[in-house]
């Protein structure tokens, strides 16, 4: 199996022409259209990866002599890999064709549909806008048109071209949208935020601690901090009473002595390396862009890597996901290392990582704990619960029911979606495992009107099940519409006696079902 | 008498129409201090969103440069000595109430980091642990579980950082009311008691049957979040969040910040342990325009605090509820060309009122800019060690954080409670 690995390393590098890839990333010749030859090769690499994932990753559970759950049912992987890659549920009728389907390879073929879908790209422009612009400090128009810039930078470029187009954003603000999350208000964003933003999202550290006082865990020094927060000097925001129309560009005559810690931010420093050529003429910030895109940069692709990893499996190879430093060792550090690699090789295709995961053994494995394993935390014996983002849980909702949209107040600049979203958000645990829904959005989920009333509950019934169906063929109807899935034995009799002992009318009672099935634990949870 | 016994037989008064008003709260508050256990204290947390200028409010420099000195005058209140801004005129005449710490002195100077640590006393750092509000203490120390309305609740809307349990967990997340004037939204079921209750048993059942299978701890968290919204939704205390009828509405002056002062009495009245009120319309982080803004937002404090005070001491809960009005910092000294004042973390005034509080009192000073401190520094583990202290709350007690494996305090050591707060 390691050679074939090798051999598919060795396929890369000679479809590339050997060298090609070992190129530093600052060599111009790099655009997203130049990766496409790649993803014929790409593909038995993938095949590769999957294959090594899950030799590491059952080598670890028979050394912690631990067992290891069966494979998830063909509609447990369904639901999930849609809500990991596109980040909604499948529809009823998706699911019967995936059931029914009797190929072999469907899991496989489900896999390279979704991620195909402009959808997928889609889905990490709405978990990277929240990053890169938290809690909606950004007009909410600017936050749209930077999930806009996103959704078509997932589709069509790969990571590091997205990373340094961000890292080196410039241009007018009404016009290049990937600038909108520089700036706060009339502010731009300063060296020590931006120094926050880039370790902890594009490198995976966290630089915070080193901003006050040498780090207590870890070896980062406060000159480390500092050092990256140098590079971030020069931007500069002018004609900034514009608003509009204002420029956010680099000025190599930036004083910096008038900066707020400027004692600190005269040397530039790459974090645990070197300090770059002082006169090269290259703005700083590019500078910094080109070290940290560098396939050479140890922090840049793992981190990556470990976050991809975490947001398909609830948990990094690294915990916390942006906490990456020496004493806080990985579970898995042989495969995190191979999957870094071959994420390089393959010029950080997000995709041929995510097919490699999608169709491992291990993501594939059902959540439901078998005796021995129920405590298992690190070695995805099973796969991990997550609970559905706020953006997953609205996008469900619309396949689910149709969303009405009425508020009492809807708020100005504010779509539906946007408005649901920050009323779910919660500023607490960002762990995907962590159930931290409270009171107003759980008596959302039960009352609101948008969702379900007996006003509506009619037509949803009728779009819902045919006319004249079966009690047993309705309950089904129900299932695969709201939960992806036909009901359990024992879900049936639940049901079967509460029809029973139903008086009214039949469509009502559905409809009351409907209810339990979308206040349930499982409609909110990823499994 | 039991209190829930007692709750039912208001449910009958008020099923009969005859409680309106906040009469009712009296009526509870009346049977709980005629029981055998006294109702535990509350405290309400008065939160100045953005860091409020300590120069400008509670503790001015009359003789510092102009630069520094700012556009206001301070005024006498009604104990001698203590001199505040005159845009509290209202609060210089209950001062006798108030205890004015003026030596806060705190390391984050980030909105975020600062509003965490403040509320948490624990710093934001990297392992992953996350440490539960002051409030979600509160919950858990002095809350009582049959309580059906939520141990802890945030009024007003704003930023919410360290304002969730944390390690504590589902039980202790505070009930969130955006607008104080809608209450809490969507409480009101869609359809009538007995069609919620069918549906309710039903999802009961196929919870257990998902849970048997599944065994996720998410799963049981969505339960318990399940039967606390339910346990509202059936709460009679369900009434003190309506404030159409409340008499002394205008009191408090018709903002979102009054309305939420006027909230938080009367989830007191209802026995609520800790109630958070965000003041947010216009925040105090005052970069530009310090002066106009402070003035307002100071004259909007005045009257709902001043209210407060008033109706607590007329209700005789004064000394049983502690007022706290804080934010994450202060502001600084020097006065930027915009007319504004920019973060101040290493000194910064806060004051308490009520809860066993000595009135009347000043503690700790600032230098001649108020840009150091001069004396007593209050830390924010004094500062909360002190809180807790007036809480009855034994902030040297460890919880143990299920995945880590030290104790955690509920207040960091290396505390000094303020002595003198109470004597």
């Amino acid at each position: 199996m390691r050679f074939m690995f090798c051999l598919a390393i060795i396929l890369l590098q000679t479809s590339l022409g050997c060298g090609t890839f070992l190129a530093r990333a600052d060599e111009p010749a790099r655009t997203g259209a130049e990766s496409r030859p790649v993803v014929a090769a790409n593909d038995s690499l993938a095949k590769a990866l999957t294959r090594l994932i899950d030799e590491r990753i059952l080598a670890r559970i028979e050394s912690a002599k631990m067992p290891v759950s069966p494979a998830a049912t063909d509609a447990e992987f369904l639901r999930r890999v849609y809500l990991d890659l596109h980040g909604l549920v499948p529809t009823s009728e998706r699911v019967r064709s995936f059931l029914e389907d009797k190929a072999a390879d469907k899991r496989a073929k489900v896999i390279d549909e979704l991620l195909a879908d402009s959808r997928f790209a889609a889905h990490l422009a709405d978990i990277w806008d929240d990053f890169l612009i938290p809690n909606s400090d950004n007009p909410r128009a600017e936050k749209q048109r930077l999930t806009e810039w996103l959704e078509e930078a997932f589709q069509t470029k790969p990571w590091d071209r997205i990373a340094f187009e961000l890292v080196t954003a410039a241009g007018q603000r009404d016009k290049d949208a990937v600038v909108t999350y520089l700036l706060k208000g009339r502010e731009t964003l300063s060296p020590a935020e931006m120094t926050d933003l880039v370790s902890q999202y594009f490198l995976g550290v966290r630089m915070n601690c080193a901003q006050c006082h040498d780090h207590p865990f870890t070896k980062w020094k406060q000159t480390d901090y500092w050092g990256m927060a140098a590079f971030f000097t020069q931007i500069q925001y002018t004609d900034r009473r514009l608003q509009k129309s204002g420029l956010i560009r680099d000025d190599a005559a930036v004083d910096v002595s008038k900066l707020e810690h400027a004692d600190k931010l005269r040397t530039r420093k790459f974090l645990g390396g070197e300090v770059p050529s002082s006169n090269t003429g290259v703005p700083h910030r590019q500078a910094f862009a080109n070290w940290m895109t560098s396939v050479e940069n140890p922090y840049f692709a793992r981190a990556m890597v470990n976050r991809t990893w975490a947001q398909l499996f609830g948990r990094g190879i690294v915990e916390p996901v942006d906490d990456m430093h020496e004493d806080n060792p990985a579970t898995h550090p042989e495969l995190l290392a191979e999957l870094t690699e071959q994420f390089v090789a393959s010029r950080f295709d997000l995709r041929n990582l995510c097919r490699a995961i999608c169709n491992s053994a291990a993501y594939q494995r059902t959540s439901i704990p078998s005796p021995g394993n129920e405590r298992d935390a690190m070695w995805f014996s099973r796969m991990a619960v997550k609970v559905l983002t706020p953006e997953q849980l609205f996008d469900s909702l619309a396949i689910v029911v149709p969303i009405s949209g009425e508020r009492k107040q809807p708020a100005r600049n504010q779509n539906p979606r946007d408005e649901f979203v920050r009323f779910f958000r919660s500023d607490g645990d960002t762990n995907p495992t962590a159930y931290d829904r409270g009171i107003p959005q759980t008596l959302r989920m039960m009352n609101s009107s948008e969702l379900l009333s007996p006003r509506n509950e009619s037509a949803i019934m009728r779009r819902i099940i045919e006319p004249g169906a079966s009690a047993s063929a309705a309950i089904e109807r129900l299932y695969l519409h709201v939960l992806a899935r036909r009901p359990t034995d024992d879900e049936r009799s639940i049901h079967d006696d509460f029809l029973a002992r139903h008086s009214g009318p039949r469509e009502q009672a559905y409809s009351e079902i409907f209810w339990a099935l979308l206040n349930s634990s499982e409609f909110s949870l990823n499994h | 008498m039991s209190n829930i016994f007692s709750r039912r037989s208001f449910l009958t008064t008020a099923s009969a129409g005859a409680a309106f008003g906040s009469s009712w709260l009296r009526t509870l508050a009346a049977h709980a201090g005629a029981n055998d256990v006294a109702p535990p204290k509350s405290c309400i947390l008065l939160w100045m969103t953005g860091g409020p200028s300590h120069l400008d409010t509670f503790d001015l420099k009359p003789d510092a440069p102009n630069n520094v000195r700012g556009e206001f005058q301070s005024i006498d209140t009604s104990v001698p000595g203590i001199q505040i801004s005159e845009h509290f005129p209202e609060l210089a005449q209950r001062m006798q109430h108030a205890a004015v710490i003026r030596s806060m002195t705190t390391p984050e100077s980030d909105h975020r980091l600062a509003s965490y640590h403040v509320r948490t006393g624990y710093q934001q750092r990297a392992g992953g642990l996350s440490f539960p509000a002051l409030g979600s203490i509160a919950s858990a120390e002095l809350g009582r579980a049959e309580f059906a309305l939520p141990n802890y609740v945030v009024v007003g809307a704003g930023p919410r950082a360290g304002t969730t349990s944390g390690f504590l967990g589902q039980r202790h997340q505070p009930l969130y009311v955006s607008d104080p004037v809608r209450g809490v939204e969507y409480v009101g079921s869609q359809v009538d008691d007995q069609r919620f209750d069918r549906q309710l048993d039903l999802l009961r059942r196929l919870e257990s049957s998902f849970f048997a299978r599944y065994q996720a701890p998410a799963s049981q968290a969505h339960t318990i979040a399940i039967d606390s919204s339910v346990k509202l939704m059936r709460a009679p205390e369900l009434k003190a969040f309506d404030l159409s009828r409340e008499p002394r509405s205008d009191a408090y002056g018709k903002t979102n910040f009054g309305q939420g002062c006027l909230l938080a009495r009367r989830l007191v009245e209802a026995e609520v342990p800790f109630i958070e009120v965000n003041m947010r319309e216009a925040d105090w982080d005052t970069h530009r325009q310090n002066f106009p803004r402070t003035k307002s937002l100071s004259l909007e404090v005045d009257t709902a605090m001043s209210a407060l005070v008033d109706d607590l001491s007329d209700r005789g809960l004064l000394d049983r509820t502690l007022i706290v009005w804080m934010g994450e910092f202060g502001r600084s000294p020097q006065i930027t060309s915009d007319g504004g004042r920019n973060h101040h973390p290493k000194a910064w005034s806060s004051v308490l009122i009520g809860g066993g509080v000595k009135g009347g009192q000043v503690i700790g000073k600032t230098d001649r800019t108020a840009t150091e401190i001069a004396a007593r520094p209050v830390t924010i583990v004094d500062f909360l060690a002190t809180v807790c202290r007036l809480l009855r709350i034994d902030y040297t007690k460890e919880n143990r954080p299920i995945g880590v494996n030290r104790p955690v305090r509920i207040v960091d050591k290396n505390e000094k409670p303020i002595e003198e707060i109470t004597s």
